[in-house]
């Protein structure tokens, strides 16, 4: 998640609520602030709500942990906990279905190469990331597919290969010239193709079998709708797309709620963002909100800073290179004037090597989280409001 | 495993020779049973209450050389690591490349998932764990 790509995403945002920011590009010779610098402390008594979303039929209580492993798409499963808690908060029991962030990861890499090309190695080696609230726009024109019979089902390594092993036969491929005329030719119809058939029929047979007996009826296409594919000049964006869409009948779910309400923090004063969040919790029937922070303060240091002032300013490069979207799931008091939250990541269930300054809830995958560190490294944060106001149009 | 990675070792082994002990309280403790579905298969492992690590079931959280997983949570460090990761990945599944290790998705009854290490004896252990360990092995 770059700053870069926020800013490409301001144009998708002009409708939404005025709340939406516009974002700057921060100075790259911007000073570094001490990591050890707590931000000015709110010297006025506060109450704050005490609620755990994850518990007691909360919006969140059916929603499982994800863990991305090695793979850059926090975005999409935040995404995916975010869309599925707002199912079942609003009368859809079908918690098996749990919405699959690899698959919305795909969809959304698809969807983003018309104006950010999709490069495995990029996206999937090099953790390029995304952004949740066009990952919302994203499920919200093409749906969801099951995590447990989607594409997620398979092992992050797995993924890796197959692209790997796709992408090395392309280039070979295009090096030995050989291609047809006509691209999109059907497989049946040409046959001079040695190469490229062979290997789609090795595909056929060897990877799709084998990553099928992972899956059960497997969640990747056939040889015949891959082979035009992999032909295109584009392929690595074309099978992003197709992988993303490669879910149907119950294993596709068409998705409703409301445009997400989106707002820049860094360039917002940190008491606006630390008021705002609390007022986000008090509301009634809250919902999560996710968060774009600088992933250290999770696990290096819990006294990280990686805004570089309290006013409106800009983040440290080394926080942008290290973007991470969490989701806040509770919020309770922790001293007379200040709150904590309740901070759920994208790395499983446990939470055991994260700071040691952080108090762990076991197998929740969660940490509670101080409100003024966790402002002084959030990036930009994002809520579905239960208001009715700008509802989406799901298929 | 890689030659980088083989030196990644052999630089942890250096920089903490006594690292070959057990540690005290890696298999102490509650535990409990827990299995996770991987590639279709139901894989059990022991999960230590104090720590969250889960483990295979076949091997002795108490001898550091009862399995791959075992010796590589005596051994790996994350200090030579940590400039490597960027972006919003789990340390532990990077972790778990650098040290020739296969990540592995495991999804439990509840479909709450957990990354997992899988090394050449079959042996696994919850990336997580390797996260902690590492961390708790810079320290000493």
């Amino acid at each position: 998640m770059k700053i870069l790509s926020l800013i490409l995403l301001l144009p998708l945002s002009q409708a939404a609520p005025i709340e939406v920011a516009k974002a700057q590009v921060p100075a790259q010779a911007q000073h570094k602030v001490k990591a050890n610098r707590k931000p000015s402390a709110d010297p006025v008594p506060v109450t704050c709500p005490n609620i755990r979303l994850d518990q007691n039929n909360g919006p969140m209580a059916h929603v499982a942990v994800r863990d991305q492993g090695s793979i850059g798409n926090c975005f999409a499963h935040v995404a995916a906990e975010v869309i599925d808690s707002w199912r079942f908060s609003h009368g859809d029991t079908n918690y098996p279905f749990q919405s699959s962030g690899m698959s919305l990861a795909f969809d959304y890499w698809g969807t983003e190469a018309d104006k950010k090309p999709f490069s495995a190695s990029t996206n999937l080696q090099d953790n390029q990331g995304g952004d949740v609230a066009s990952a919302l726009e994203v499920a919200l024109k093409s749906g969801v597919c099951n995590k447990a019979t989607s594409i997620e089902a398979l092992s992050q390594s797995d993924i890796k290969d197959l692209f790997s092993k796709l992408q090395s036969t392309i280039q070979s491929e295009q090096k030995q010239a050989k291609l047809p005329a006509d691209k999109q030719a059907p497989l049946s119809q040409d046959k001079t193709v040695t190469g490229f058939d062979k290997y789609v029929d090795k595909y056929d047979t060897d990877a799709e079998k084998e990553l099928h007996e992972t899956t059960g009826d497997g969640p990747l296409p056939a040889a015949s709708t891959l082979a035009p594919v992999l032909r295109d000049a584009d392929a690595d964006a074309q099978l992003a797309k197709l992988l993303g869409q490669s879910c149907q009948g119950s294993d596709h779910l068409a998705v409703s709620f409301p445009k997400a309400r989106e707002v820049i923090a860094f360039n917002r004063v940190e008491d606006y963002v630390l008021k705002d969040l609390r007022s986000l919790f008090a509301r009634p029937k809250p919902q999560p909100v996710s968060l774009g922070i600088c992933s250290q303060v999770l696990y290096q240091n819990e006294h990280y800073r990686g805004r570089t002032s309290t006013q409106a300013g800009g983040l440290t490069s080394e926080c942008n290179d290290s973007l991470h979207a969490v989701i806040a799931v509770g919020i309770r008091q922790k001293s007379k004037t200040s709150c904590e939250y309740l901070i759920r990541s994208s790395w499983g269930k446990s939470c055991a090597g994260f700071g040691a300054g952080w108090k762990c809830e076991a197998d929740t995958g969660s940490v509670w989280i101080d409100e003024a560190d966790l402002v002084g490294n959030t990036q930009t944060y994002a809520v579905l409001l239960d208001d009715g106001t700008s509802q989406g149009a799901g298929k | 495993m890689k030659m980088r990675n083989l030196l990644a070792l052999v630089v942890v082994l250096a920089a903490a020779p006594a690292q070959v002990q057990a540690q005290a309280g890696m298999g102490s403790g509650q535990s409990v049973d827990v299995t996770y579905r991987i590639e279709k298969k139901n894989v059990k492992f022991t999960q230590f209450a104090e720590t969250q690590m889960m483990i295979s079931k076949d091997c002795d959280a108490n001898s550091p050389n009862s399995c791959e997983a075992m010796k590589v949570l005596n051994q790996i460090s994350f200090s030579f690591l940590k400039s490597k990761i960027k972006g919003d990945v789990n340390p532990g599944a990077v972790l778990c490349k650098e040290v020739g290790g296969k990540e592995q998705l495991g999804v439990d009854k509840d479909q709450n998932e957990d990354t997992f290490c899988k090394f050449s004896d079959g042996s696994q252990v919850s990336c997580n764990a390797l996260f902690l360990y590492s961390q708790k092995n810079d320290r000493k």
